[in-house]
């Protein structure tokens, strides 16, 4: 279970022009209606595609926010698409929660 | 059943296969699935909802549409994942799904019942109660062809969008009645579902509902959002005191009305309640607890700015039968004709629909459902009763050119929800998804469009478990691991995707072959029109729609011309028998 502060924002994504960089950007909302998958702190996750540990890292973060039902985007050269797996050869990912109400 | 699951997908095959998509919503060659899913009756929380699929009253074309409660558990537990209901009795009938028979029984005497005292007399004549028995009903609306009734489950839950209580109504079907099984549900790995039913459970059980909704963070918020609708859309700021405003918070409610637990099958969330109104001249009335949707179109969407008459006429929705964002859509319409002069006290049998007037939008109601007077015009939903009336008169109504009317907020202000109800093929939303940053709430028409076809399919595979929204929270990783858990398949949350969106696209082909063309995915004029006051004034999303479109049908792999489904699109989803059927 994530912990529950209101989040501000969230992604994890690559704006650094090195091509080796992945980064992950975290999207919250103020409005969501639960609080259970709301998240604080950093808000990007940034990696190298050579290193293992900052993959690995990358790679726990982006399954902990899916599989809390964060939606997950991979934005290749401008266009997006949704995504279920890590993939450390993407230039960006945002992850995104889910809102809804009755 | 891999390939539809179960609910809403295998509901849209019945209809494709069954349904010829030229006949009306109320020929007897029409369709209605009530279906459950592979989670239905298990131990995953809230897995008492059921699918609704036929061709609906308000678009004519495809409908699908959810209810929650203990009807689709209490199917499963007698041993039946749905039911698909066709032919029309030749007299009025309720059908009784008994714990080892079926029969179809006399239902004259339940006739002018709303559908609170439906269940309550089908219960008392069978000699089951509220935990041994679940009821969907149609109330006076569905009777009486309006076609904007709905279909209701153990008081409140409501399967209501695009008329699905008309055509239950045109079958001279009354209710369903579903006695608790005995029977189990065949799991395959029972270890493995109790952890994901836990990992489901403790999240669900942080869910209080939607019933603070109207009120929201207060004052600031609610400014601020804009995103109430008020006054049918005149403007975009409602003229309410704060001790008014206050009334319609969470806290209030539970505590003035004395909420009792009344939850759905395996359900932990604390939403889902019954009251009493306990202050006003409604005192005394038993309600299910008002969610933000009922107190959205009996609130600030008719001005009525007394929480409990909303309360009342809420509930009172739910009892004769009628969708409630249609109902506030049509009430609130009425109410802005009424002030302009296009409609008059005499055509409205001496009502005066005066803004914020609950008693008189009370009798209306009454004289709708029965299709009494102005009530029988009102009857046919906002778009045909404002077509009827022609003129500024027709200008003035909020619906999709498909024929159905929204949810209750301004869309106007969120961009998302606007372009998922005109493009959607149901006659409500299909994708239920506002991405912060991603999809703006207004102003950015192609992340708007973007975020609506990347999002589209979850919704749609979500439907067909047999599991309630505000439980799996449109998780396609639990829901996999949930179903595989059940059955022994080894889905992945990209097949799940695949799968809603095989779905979406045979509703699609249906639509179009049902003559929804590209034209009808637009909104009415007051609609889509600009904010004139509060924060988003002057941004308007009319200059953006054929962009917004475009860039969706592409996306989606339809022809930008037609909004066909391109043929190599419905290959990739398996549907390539249906191509001939529009190219």
């Amino acid at each position: 279970m994530l912990n529950k502060q209101i989040p501000i924002l969230f992604y994890l994504q690559s704006t650094v022009e090195v091509e080796d960089l992945g980064e992950m950007r975290i999207v919250g909302s103020k409005a969501r209606l639960t609080a259970a998958e709301a998240v604080e702190g950093e808000t990007t996750v940034t990696w190298q595609k050579e290193n293992p540990e900052q993959v690995r890292k990358a790679a726990e973060t982006f399954q902990k926010y899916v599989f809390e039902g964060w939606l997950a985007f991979s934005v290749t050269k401008g266009k997006k698409a949704q995504i279920f797996t890590f993939n450390k050869d993407l230039e960006q990912i945002v992850l995104a929660p889910v809102m809804f109400g009755g | 059943m891999k390939d539809y699951i179960g609910g809403t997908c295998l509901g849209v095959k019945i209809l494709y296969d069954e349904v010829p998509p030229q006949i009306d919503w109320s020929d007897p060659m029409n369709r209605i699935s009530i279906a459950s899913g592979p989670l239905g009756g298990t131990r995953i929380p809230g897995s008492g909802t059921v699918s609704v699929v036929t061709k609906g009253a308000l678009t004519n074309g495809a409908t699908a549409v959810q209810s929650n409660g203990y009807w689709g558990a209490f199917l499963k537990l007698c041993g039946y994942d749905g039911i698909v209901v066709q032919g029309a009795a030749k007299r009025w009938v309720y059908l009784h799904v008994g714990r080892d028979k079926m029969e179809l029984r006399g239902a004259a005497h339940l006739l002018g019942k709303d559908t609170y005292e439906t269940a309550d007399m089908i219960k008392a004549e069978l000699g089951e109660k509220d935990l041994t028995m679940s009821v969907a009903s149609i109330g006076p609306a569905g009777e009486n062809l309006v076609r904007i009734a709905g279909i209701f489950i153990d008081k409140g839950h409501a399967a209501a969008h695009n008329g699905p209580g008309a055509v239950m109504g045109s079958k001279r079907l009354k209710a369903i009645a579903v006695a608790r099984g005995a029977k189990q549900v065949t799991v395959k790995d029972p270890v493995r579902l109790g952890a994901v039913a836990n990992k489901i459970l403790e999240k669900a059980k942080d869910f209080r509902g939607t019933l603070g909704g109207v009120y929201g963070g207060g004052r600031e918020n609610l400014l601020k959002r804009a995103s109430l609708p008020i006054r049918n859309y005149r403007t975009n700021i409602w003229d309410i005191s704060d001790e008014q405003l206050k009334k319609y918070s969470e806290p209030y409610i539970r505590e003035t009305f004395k909420g009792q637990p009344h939850s759905c099958f395996a359900c932990p969330a604390t939403h889902c309640q019954m009251m009493t109104i306990t202050e006003g001249p409604y005192t005394g009335m038993e309600i299910e607890e008002p969610e933000y949707e009922q107190l959205a179109a009996f609130g600030p969407l008719i001005d009525n700015k007394d929480m409990a008459s909303a309360a009342m006429l809420a509930s009172l929705c739910d009892r004769l039968g009628f969708e409630n964002n249609e109902a506030g859509w049509l009430y609130a319409w009425v109410m802005d004709c009424y002030d302009k002069g296009y409609i008059t006290k005499d055509m409205l049998g001496g009502l005066e629909m005066n803004w914020g007037n609950a008693e008189a939008t009370r009798q209306l109601m009454y004289m709708t459902a029965h299709r009494e007077g102005f009530g029988n015009i009102l009857a046919d939903g906002v778009m045909r009763a404002s077509q009827k009336m022609g003129g500024e008169a027709a200008k003035a109504a909020i619906y999709t050119r498909k024929g159905d009317s929204p949810r209750g907020h301004d869309h106007r202000t969120i961009w998302g929800e606007m372009f998922d109800t005109a493009v959607s093929n149901t006659g409500t939303i299909e994708t239920h998804t506002l991405l912060e940053g991603e999809a703006a709430r207004a102003g950015d028409p192609m992340a708007t469009s973007n975020a609506v076809a990347m999002t589209k399919g979850m919704m749609e595979f979500d439907d067909s478990l047999g599991v309630c929204r505000f439980n799996s929270g449109l998780n396609l990783v639990t829901d996999a691991e949930a179903v595989n858990a059940i059955t022994g398949w080894s889905l992945t949350p990209e097949l799940c995707k695949d799968i809603g969106l095989r779905g979406v696209n045979l509703m699609k082909v249906y639509n179009l072959r049902v003559g929804i063309t590209r034209e009808m995915d637009y909104p009415s004029e007051r609609y889509g029109s600009t904010p004139t006051d509060g924060p988003i004034k002057g941004i308007g999303i009319q200059q953006h729609w054929e962009k917004m479109l475009e860039n969706y049908y592409t996306l989606m792999g339809w022809d930008t011309k037609t909004s066909k489904p391109l043929p190599e699109t419905l290959r990739r989803y398996g549907l390539s028998h249906i191509i001939k059927d529009i190219w």
